[in-house]
């Protein structure tokens, strides 16, 4: 059954990538645009720290770490699950009943049948941040490093997945959930910074509320000598408990989901 | 008269289409609000134990910061976007057939956009931030009516900017892209990401030559009274120069993109 499923990911991905190389000026593109959109937000930090040496104790190549790390998961996010923003275009214009009769578990096929290949400038972006300065603060990287950092990005794409799923699923029943969504996601960036810097409410909030920290910060205390170490271990399990609760909630929206009528 | 008329009618219609997605305005604040709220953080703890950095205090920070968040929520988005969906779903054929001069009329639902921006969001939020967070008030009357003029200029260009990046669609089909590539470059350049005196000198001599500036670190220096009075006038008539040049190479442009699609036909 598992193997059914991955095979049929592969077969999406691939006729995805077959029709990107069709149209490459227009992905070229958002390739570049997404890269360039990156890069502007890391030079926020690397203007401040022209003026400033450090900042309570973190250094450039820390608080870049904490950023990058941020940054890397996000765009494993957008590349694999860009489709929950389109969820209440589907529902709205009717096409997501097409989905829920596919032979297919609904989510699955949701989640597969659009890449977003335009995240690759992000990922670029994101992978260069990341080795950069786990090079610079640790001396010796050894593979272990590199697979633990691994799974924590990937958990921190599936945790951003379920945070934005969640309130997204308000649009089987109201219409204007798009901007809600598009708050819920700002209160992420918060997490792009070490949680020092913050107060005990938003340290609070962006751990357990919206736990983006466990996207960003915790799986990077793994590598700092900052403290958290017993948190970063937490992360998977973070990712997997958040998958839980976003199932729950799809599976009940799904099934008391009456469409708009087309 | 049968113009102006027509001219007014436009902008309210495009005033009461903005007010009728108020739900838009709202997550607009809401995201200015939690921007506002990081910088706020992250500034603090950069300025622990300093009273000033490149001749700006917390204080004259916090100020810029909620200020440049006011004016670049505005400017992120404009009407380039609302540009290459009409020239994707091909709705742009029928503004071009009309006789009323296409950049006018996408300028006057620019117009619309800002005003009832500055009146639903932006002035309350001014006021508001004065009251509750410590916005300085301007340093005087006359820094307040230069920094009013100054950020229309500036508002003009960023219409200028959107609009060449709207008609560029004519030539690509991601439109998306280039708005990303747009909010990008416009956050750094025009100062509303990090005061552009932060800048190392070099990329500071670069910034110079762009317009984007003007947008933003220009008004607001001229609202904290950054720039010193006798060089006031000289900023303005900069900015004013920037003005005609991208009016003039924007219309140049446009031109060129609009027979470029008759000749193609369709």
């Amino acid at each position: 059954m598992l193997l059914r499923y991955i095979k049929i990911y592969l077969a999406f991905f691939n006729q995805i990538i077959k029709s990107a190389l069709q149209y490459k000026a227009d992905y070229a593109i958002g390739i570049c645009s997404t890269f360039i959109m990156e890069i502007s937000k890391f030079l926020f930090i690397w203007v401040v720290f022209k003026n400033i040496n450090n900042i309570h104790g973190w250094s450039f190549y820390e608080i870049a770490f904490v950023f990058g790390v941020f940054t890397l998961s996000k765009a494993f996010f957008e590349f694999l699950f860009h489709n929950v923003w389109d969820l209440e275009y589907f529902v709205r214009v009717g096409a997501f009943d097409t989905m829920l009769i596919k032979p297919v578990n609904t989510l699955f096929y949701f989640c597969s049948f659009k890449i977003n290949i335009g995240a690759i400038g992000e990922l670029v972006v994101g992978f260069a941040i990341v080795f950069k300065s786990l090079f610079e603060i640790k001396q010796h990287v050894n593979i272990i490093d590199i697979s633990v950092l691994l799974l924590f990005v990937i958990s921190g794409a599936f945790i951003f997945f379920a945070i934005i799923m969640i309130p997204s699923t308000i649009c089987f029943r109201f219409i204007a959930s798009r901007e809600f969504v598009r708050s819920v996601q700002e209160v992420g960036s918060f997490a792009q910074f070490p949680l020092n810097f913050y107060n005990k409410f938003i340290k609070i909030f962006i751990s357990i509320v919206l736990p983006y920290s466990f996207a960003s910060f915790y799986p990077a205390s793994y590598f700092l000598d900052k403290g958290f170490f017993n948190a970063s271990l937490l992360t998977p399990v973070v990712a997997i408990l958040l998958w839980a609760i976003m199932l729950k909630i799809w599976n009940y929206s799904i099934r008391n989901y009456s469409s708009t009528g087309s | 008269m049968q113009k102006v008329a027509k001219i007014i009618e436009l902008v309210k219609m495009r005033i009461k289409a903005n007010v009728a997605y108020s739900a838009f305005m709202w997550s607009y604040l809401i995201v200015g609000i939690i921007q506002v709220v990081i910088f706020y953080f992250i500034w603090t703890a950069v300025y622990a134990g300093k009273s000033s950095i490149n001749g700006f205090t917390l204080k004259q920070m916090i100020t810029y910061i909620i200020l440049s968040r006011i004016l670049v929520s505005q400017v992120s988005w404009g009407i380039n976007i609302f540009i290459s969906t009409k020239i994707r779903d091909g709705s742009i054929a029928t503004d071009l057939l009309r006789p009323f001069d296409f950049q006018f009329y996408i300028y006057l639902l620019r117009t619309g956009d800002l005003l009832c921006y500055f009146l639903i969001n932006g002035i309350p939020a001014f006021l508001f931030s004065i009251v509750a967070f410590g916005l300085q008030a301007p340093t005087s009357i006359t820094s307040f009516v230069l920094f009013v003029v100054s950020l229309l200029i500036g508002v003009t260009i960023s219409f200028f900017v959107e609009f060449f990046v709207g008609v560029l669609s004519f030539y690509s089909k991601n439109g998306w892209g280039l708005q990303y590539t747009k909010m990008a470059v416009l956050d750094f350049f025009s100062g509303a990401m990090v005061p552009l005196a932060f800048l190392p000198g070099w990329l500071n001599k670069i910034v110079n030559l762009l317009p984007f500036k003007d947008i933003i670190y220009t008004p607001i220096s001229i609202y904290m009274g950054v720039v010193p009075d006798d060089q006031v006038v000289k900023v303005l008539v900069r900015q004013t120069i920037w003005l005609f040049a991208l009016l003039v190479f924007t219309r140049i442009f446009y031109k060129i993109a609009v027979r470029k699609i008759t000749v193609q036909g369709g």
